[in-house]
């Protein structure tokens, strides 16, 4: 049976976790890298045991359920980051116009 | 001026003024995502000192009677309350998709493990793959609550 290669599980994470925060992946990715590395070796070491006959068959798919719900958090936080980064950017850019709208209105619009 | 600069630039002031009234009348910034809630942090945090001492007692358990599920129930119950407490919670605040996903990984991940300790247990080479995945998933979910707290900023 093929070994699980950490690497390639942990290449085909961070692609999809680009793909959620593709402008923002700077700032996300020391974050993202790290615990989807974990969620890699993770995934071995649950082959691992199943190879050595420490757990069954049953008992490994409940270990891939507990990881693939570990991951889904980890990517919704990474998604949750990149709304935020967008939102204060909107925020920004209104904080720009604000006096000049405010001043030509007359009245406190921003 | 020509008619359609004038157009133009009329046409960019209105669509600026449409964008800033799109968030409410005199709203100080635009929230596209949940903000802050202290008392979903507040849970969230407890719930991850129980799993933390769930895995502490039964790494010093396993292997004997006392790692048993029976012995682990009431952990489950609470566990189970506190995520039903947090799900009816992050359903009252607004634009909290992401939050109530992730309450949802979190009650699946605890079903999941319960399934695990009811068939049992037999060696502490069986826990660092589970204890790990709560780890990261609880740092995600404090890491996101820490962020929308930063995002207060905005407000003022």
């Amino acid at each position: 049976m093929p070994e699980i290669n950490t690497e390639e599980i942990f290449e085909k994470m961070v692609t999809a976790a680009q793909s959620v925060l593709t402008n923002h992946w700077e700032e996300a990715q020391p974050f993202a890298e790290n615990e989807l590395k974990v969620l890699a070796n993770n995934i071995k070491l649950i082959g691992e045991l199943k190879l050595q006959g420490k757990i069954t068959e049953e008992q490994a798919k409940h270990y891939l359920e507990i990881q693939k719900s570990s991951a889904r958090i980890v990517l919704l936080t990474i998604e949750g980051l990149g709304i935020l980064a967008v939102e204060g950017a909107i925020n920004a850019a209104l904080d720009v116009v604000k006096a000049t709208v405010n001043t030509a209105l007359g009245w406190k619009l921003i | 001026m020509k008619l359609s600069k004038v157009v133009s630039v009329q046409g960019k002031i209105i669509g600026l003024l449409l964008l800033v009234l799109s968030c409410g009348y005199a709203c100080t910034s635009v929230r596209l995502i949940s903000e802050y809630d202290p008392i979903t942090d507040e849970k969230v945090t407890e719930l991850e000192e129980k799993v933390a001492t769930y895995f502490v007692q039964l790494e010093r358990t396993i292997g004997t009677d006392e790692a048993a599920y029976e012995h682990y129930q009431t952990f489950f119950d609470e566990a189970k309350v506190d995520l039903n407490t947090l799900s009816v919670r992050a359903a009252a605040v607004d634009k909290n998709r992401i939050v109530q996903e992730q309450v949802k990984e979190l009650q699946n991940m605890l079903s999941n493990l319960e399934a695990l300790h009811k068939m049992g247990f037999a060696s502490a080479e069986q826990l660092p793959p589970l204890k790990s995945a709560f780890n990261s998933a609880f740092t995600a979910i404090i890491r996101l609550q820490m962020a929308l707290k930063r995002g207060e900023k905005y407000e003022n």
